[in-house]
């Protein structure tokens, strides 16, 4: 068998069906042995969009995602979507072309250092210089990726490995490790504490979804009648819709999920990670709080916020036996009553429409039938956090570690491949959208009925914000007022589009968004000066939360 | 605050690579370093002194995520803190 073909088969065995990819030279002989599998290629237009595709993927399935490049321009372009997969613990492995054994390090064609460049972006990384160790070595990529905390694992395959031949291949089947069981001391001292708390509160990130934990949250959460609020990555992990959700906390988190925070006398951290985008000034984040963290990753407890009590390992079970009674009734009283107060208004004046109204009603009208939005970075991604509502978290894909504008189309492509039953939203930005806009040709090749809702402000508006806060208004670099007309755009690559000028036409767009069975594309004319709300000024303590001004 | 690390791991491609450029981007300056492939090839060890302002667990949870790292020991070369004289002398991590 060749090198190559070992690969596929060694993918297949993992039970791979998608692969995201482009071709090139040093990764021929891999794209020659695709010809024979079983395996879906999808070729995206740019790498970029491969590792992202495999992300989104992934993220909405908790599958590994996988993706293809060649040496040298191939594999560089993968650098931000593993990047983006490693800082949000995304499951991926990445294939790259390498030149030849003997012309590595001798700056041959389209030869660079991919294992070198991408160190400190993966969970780890292999150079395979032995057709004997590949196929052992792809299971333990899998096995990398999507054990403990997920991340990207890079193979690098050289071209003379994958041509070689072996009689005889030994394909690995070894188990995943189960994640480690929690400590029985430290749990009993967690079970402890939440019963002894007053003011507790729930804290809780994206590890729920990865994790698969979502029920025992959710168990957890009506055992014990304690308030949630959750990261951007942690949104759906507690239906949006659920009584003790308090929503979103940190730099553009809820008033009543940031007031919670800062009140709360005791922190249950569930698979969060103390970001800056959430703590505000890490000192005085949750001050008067005991902290019980829980992870299946050791180094992120106490690196940034020292826990009382430390539980590392699976969280569901740590969960499981959490389930205890607080005597938190006025506590209870006092977040519902917030949440009741600091409700977001959408009777806004403006002739303008109204994107948060318009996301709003978009995902309460989408909810008869699954929906995923994936998203863009910048003001729009911020509206999709606090104003859609979700009931699970593999609902919402969103890059929040890396904040990679250009995510959203690509990620949107990885997701609808994943559920092809599932309605995908892309909610873009007129900025963001151009970062990978070449994806448009991906959906129409493979006719996915994403949909686009492109929020155009004519701005990098997120950053035209914070000029306007924090920078005087002066105005550098954010103009986007010369856009191109985008539904030309996407009617060139032969998906049909809508203008969405005026408020009177939201209703119908949304209805056409969420009835047309193909693709689409709304573009969504809005008001360059509105911006997001409320917002936490960097640097500065969550109680200091700068509220909405009229535009 | 000051610190020798003793990190047995396994030999393959990038290990002690993947090693000092976790150390460097954690914040853990390099002062001193020491290393050897075992007899057989299939293991090296490493000995590091390291400086930083952050506090040794980070670098030791730090370098016990890597892969191919089997066991990391850590020595205080330098008791700076009073507190720290309650702690072991030695923390260990066998993975
Ligand atoms: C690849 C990349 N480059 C730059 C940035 C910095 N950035 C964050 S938000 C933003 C503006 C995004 O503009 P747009 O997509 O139009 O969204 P809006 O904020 O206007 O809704 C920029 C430039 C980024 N996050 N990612
Ligand atoms: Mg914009």
């Amino acid at each position: 068998m060749k090198g190559a073909e070992i690969v596929i088969r060694a993918l297949e065995k993992e039970g791979v069906d998608t692969v995201f990819g482009y071709p090139g030279g040093a990764i021929m002989p891999l794209y020659d042995a695709l010809v024979d599998s079983k395996l879906k290629h999808i070729l995206v237009r740019h790498e970029q969009a491969a590792a992202l595709a495999a992300d989104g993927y992934a993220r909405h399935s908790g599958r590994v995602g996988v993706c293809f490049a060649t040496s040298g321009p191939g594999a560089t372009n993968l650098i931000t979507g593993i990047a983006n997969a490693f800082l949000d613990s995304v499951p991926m492995v990445a294939i790259t072309g390498q030149v030849a054994t003997p012309f590595i390090g001798t700056d041959a064609f389209q030869e660079v250092d991919i294992f070198g460049i991408s160190m400190p972006v993966v969970k780890h990384s292999f150079l395979v210089r032995r057709i004997e160790d590949l196929a052992s070595t792809i299971h333990e990529a899998f096995q990398i990726a999507r054990t403990g905390r997920p991340g990207p694992v890079l193979v690098d395959l050289p071209k003379d490995v994958a041509i070689a031949e072996l009689d005889i291949v030994a394909f690995d089947d070894t188990p995943d490790e189960t994640p480690a069981r929690p400590d029985a001391h430290q749990v009993a001292i967690a079970r402890q504490m939440i019963e002894k708390s007053a003011k507790p509160l729930v804290y809780a990130g994206g590890g729920i979804r990865i994790a698969g934990a979502t029920g025992e949250l959710r168990s957890f959460v009506d055992a014990t009648g304690i308030p949630v609020v959750t990261t951007l990555q942690g949104i759906g992990s507690v239906p949006s819709t659920h009584e003790l959700n308090l929503g979103m906390l940190g730099m553009h988190g809820t008033k009543q999920a940031n007031l919670a925070v800062q009140e709360c006398d005791l922190l249950i951290c569930v698979a969060a990670r103390f970001d800056d985008r959430v703590t505000g000034k890490l000192k005085e984040f949750a001050p008067h709080a005991k902290v019980i963290h829980m992870d299946i990753d050791p180094a992120e407890v106490s690196k940034l916020r020292a826990a009382d009590c430390s539980i590392v390992g699976d969280v569901k079970v740590a969960l499981n036996f959490l389930h205890v009674r607080p005597q938190i009734d006025e506590w209870k009283e006092r977040c519902l009553s917030n949440k009741a107060a600091y409700e977001f208004n959408y009777d806004v004046k403006t002739e303008h429409v109204y994107a948060p109204k318009m996301l709003r009603q978009l995902s309460v009208q989408a909810a008869e039938r699954e929906t995923v939005i994936s998203c863009d970075v910048g003001q729009h991604q911020m509206w999709v956090a606090q104003h859609c509502q979700f009931q699970s978290p593999e609902a919402h894909l969103t890059s929040g570690g890396l904040g990679t504008m250009g995510y959203g189309l690509p990620g949107a492509v990885g997701a609808q491949l994943a559920n092809p039953n599932a309605r995908v939203i892309n909610v873009s930005g007129d900025g963001s959208i151009m970062m990978n806009i070449q994806e448009l040709a991906t959906i129409k090749r493979y006719n996915l009925p994403v949909k686009i809702v492109l929020f155009d402000n004519q701005a990098l508006g997120m950053v035209r914000q914070w000029q306007e806060l924090f920078f005087s208004e002066r105005y550098s670099e954010v103009d986007l007022s010369d856009n191109p007309d985008f539904a030309k755009v996407a009617e060139a690559f032969g998906i049909p589009a809508i203008k969405v000028d005026k408020p009177d036409q939201v209703d119908d767009a949304i209805k056409q968004i969420l009835e047309s069975e193909g693709p689409l594309l709304a573009h969504v004319m809005i008001d360059p000066r509105e911006n997001v709300w409320p917002l936490v000024p960097p640097g500065k303590s969550n109680t200091e939360m700068m509220e909405a001004k009229a535009v | 605050m000051r610190f020798t690390l003793e990190v047995t791991m396994t030999n393959s491609e990038g290990a002690l690579e993947r090693l000092l450029g976790r150390l460097r981007q954690r914040g853990f300056g390099i002062l001193a370093l020491n290393a050897d492939v075992s007899g057989d090839y299939a293991s090296l060890g490493a000995r590091i002194t390291v400086e930083s302002m952050r506090p040794v667990e980070a670098a030791l949870k730090q370098i016990a995520k890597l892969y191919d790292v089997e066991q990391v020991k850590v020595h205080h070369a330098e008791q700076e803190h009073a507190k720290r004289q309650n702690q072991p002398a030695e923390l260990c991590l066998s993975l």
